[in-house]
């Protein structure tokens, strides 16, 4: 690693820690607390707030300025919560399948951008001969870790899909606003499957969750390693039996889950989340998934079994579907996107909804559920606020099972209202195809 | 005394610009002086400077230039001793730090960020500038309020010396 990225990489990881200021205290307003907190709500009076929305116009050209530093805009009227940047897997031949994998006709490219403006950054083409599966985003708004297969991919053979790890940092405004970069962390343990990927908020591990043997009957163990980005060397490793079934989420869809695996508790826990999927050779979405759990462990922890490191803190209540969970950063409530339908029992009775655990109770809340009824609805969260008071999620949808046009939405949950956001992608992007 | 509306709105505007920028700027300062409680005094102190020069600033577009050349005026004294808040130790930063921040950086982090304050302010700032916001030379130069060539120079004895020092410590 050259001085110019130890520099990076370190001043990025120390910016990272700072996460609140104390309030302005200016002469004459005794008592004004606006703090400012990173991906937290906006809590302003109303009367201040419109002095904000006010000012946004006057401001717009400082705020998009690209020497500002990475703090949140003005006025995000809707969207203040989000990171400015998203990296998102595109496939410009099409949706990236949900369903089954290895159907790309082109390779996938990631798209950078900036999801207050809608403006599309850069674009970040495979080296040759591969394709982009995953992507894994740090805190500080920057820095992204994306893996790369083979292309084509080789469907039902892990092995055969070497996987490479890049770096991809950004600087808007310049002349190069994202630059790819190997990073040295080596590939796949031989005969396993990648399920998840998750990059420390300060960019210095990676967390990636393999199982050997997806595909085949009798599934191997469940395996989740910590990388050193800088140096490629396995930090810490932790296992698990399943019992010879798949577990985890991400291999089943064809890109890396970057919701399975989270950072929380400041970067100091990780978060395991995993289901158990009895139905590997059969259709899918007719089972499985129901019976999602989540540990939390010290990252710090020695290597060694996974169900002797750390806790179960939540699993999910019978009857419960999560097709994408995750467990907030305060470690509080447990966002899951639900689904229904399948192919065995057809209905037309489904419509996918937003659903938020408490830890502590396990009572459910329903935060939105898509008007209407569907053959097959999928809902899936894509990015949460550290209190899950606001997340981005998407909807997939289609009137009868296997039949017809679907319809498929992103947006940002919050108070109820899901409002759509607009990524310039080919197609809305899924759980594992962006990261915030 | 009520406050009159011109100077409600004059609240109302600072506010807002410390809501949407003060983050990014205690950040910054944090990389220059080491600690976060003097890192956001010396924010405060930029946006209350600003908050006083607000009704004479012409172009309000430039308050952000002129906060953040403010903030990094005011990380400059807190190195040469002379910021009113007291002094700082930065021979290590170990005791500027946080615990949680010590802890979480990990070593090779934290060799760099010691290496990058031994550095003399112009370098620091230019290196900083360079490769934490990702300024250009031109940028940068804007905000250090220097040419571009001094830019240039002192980012590159910057890196050198940072290479050095950085070669010894391994």
């Amino acid at each position: 690693m050259s001085v110019e990225d130890r520099v990076r990489a370190a001043t990025r990881a120390r910016a990272a820690l700072v996460r609140d200021v104390r309030p302005l205290d200016l002469p004459g307003i005794p008592g004004r607390r606006l703090w400012v907190r990173r991906r937290v709500a906006w809590i302003a009076p109303v009367a201040a707030a419109a002095a904000v929305a006010a000012l946004a116009v006057s401001l717009a050209a400082v705020r998009h300025s690209p020497n500002a530093p990475t703090a949140p805009a003005a006025v995000p009227a809707v969207s203040g919560m989000l990171p400015e940047y998203y990296a998102a897997l595109d496939d410009p031949s099409g949706p990236i399948t949900q369903i089954v994998p290895g159907q790309h006709q082109t390779p996938v490219s990631v798209r950078i951008g900036d999801d207050r403006t809608g403006k599309l950054i850069a674009t970040v083409r495979p080296p040759d001969g591969q394709t982009f599966v995953g992507l894994t985003a740090a805190a500080d708004d920057r820095t992204f870790v994306v893996a790369a297969e083979r292309f084509p991919v080789q469907q039902f053979s892990p092995s055969a899909n070497a996987v490479a790890w890049y770096l991809v940092r950004l600087s808007p405004g310049s002349a190069h606003p994202a630059a790819l970069t190997r990073l040295p962390i080596p590939g796949e343990p031989a005969g396993t499957q990648v399920s998840a990927v998750a990059l420390a908020p300060d960019g210095s591990e990676l967390a990636v969750m393999f199982q050997q043997n997806v595909w085949l009957p009798r599934t191997g163990p469940l395996m989740i390693r910590l990388y050193s980005l800088a140096t490629g060397t396995p930090v810490r490793t932790w296992t698990v039996d399943t019992k010879g079934f798949a577990a985890g989420f991400g291999w089943y869809y064809g890109r890396y889950s970057n919701t399975a695996l989270t950072w929380v508790n400041g970067g100091r826990t990780l978060a395991v989340m995993y289901g158990i999927n009895t139905s590997a050779g059969g259709p899918p979405l007719a089972y499985g998934f129901s019976h999602v759990t989540i540990r939390t462990m010290d990252a710090r922890s020695p290597s060694g079994n996974l169900l002797a490191t750390g806790k179960v803190v939540f699993r999910l209540p019978d009857p419960g579907y999560c097709d994408t969970a995750q467990l907030t950063t305060d470690g509080k409530t447990v966002l899951c996107g639900e689904y229904g339908g399948n192919s065995v029992k057809p209905s037309a009775a489904y419509a996918p909804k937003f659903v938020a655990y408490s830890v502590a109770t396990g009572k459910s809340r329903l935060l939105y559920q898509l008007p209407g009824a569907y053959g097959i609805g999928l809902a899936d969260v894509l990015w949460a606020s550290p209190t899950g008071s606001t997340l981005v999620g998407s909807v997939y949808t289609q009137a009868t099972w296997g039949r017809g046009p679907v319809d498929q939405t992103a947006g940002l949950l919050t108070n109820g209202t899901f409002k759509p956001l607009k990524f310039p992608l080919t197609a809305v992007p899924f759980a594992g195809e962006i990261a915030f | 005394m009520e406050p009159t509306q011109a100077e409600e709105t004059r609240q109302q505007q600072v506010v807002a610009l410390y809501q949407a920028h003060a983050l990014g700027l205690v950040k910054l300062a944090v990389l220059m002086v080491g600690d976060q409680l003097t890192a956001e005094d010396v924010v405060q102190d930029a946006f209350l400077g600003l908050y006083r020069r607000w009704s004479a600033l012409q172009d309000r577009e430039r308050a952000l230039s002129y906060v953040r050349a403010s903030v990094l005026n005011g990380c400059r004294m807190v190195y040469r001793g002379k910021y009113r808040r007291g002094p700082v130790s930065l021979e290590d930063p170990g005791h500027a730090e946080s615990a949680e921040a010590i802890v979480m950086l990990g070593e090779a982090h934290r060799e760099v960020l010691a290496a990058l304050r031994q550095l003399p302010d112009r370098q620091r700032e230019a290196v900083v500038l360079r490769y934490y916001l990702d300024m250009t030379e031109g940028q940068a130069a804007q905000a250090m309020g220097v040419s571009r060539g001094t830019v240039k120079s002192s980012t590159s004895r910057g890196i050198a010396a940072l290479a050095r020092m950085l070669k010894e410590e391994s």
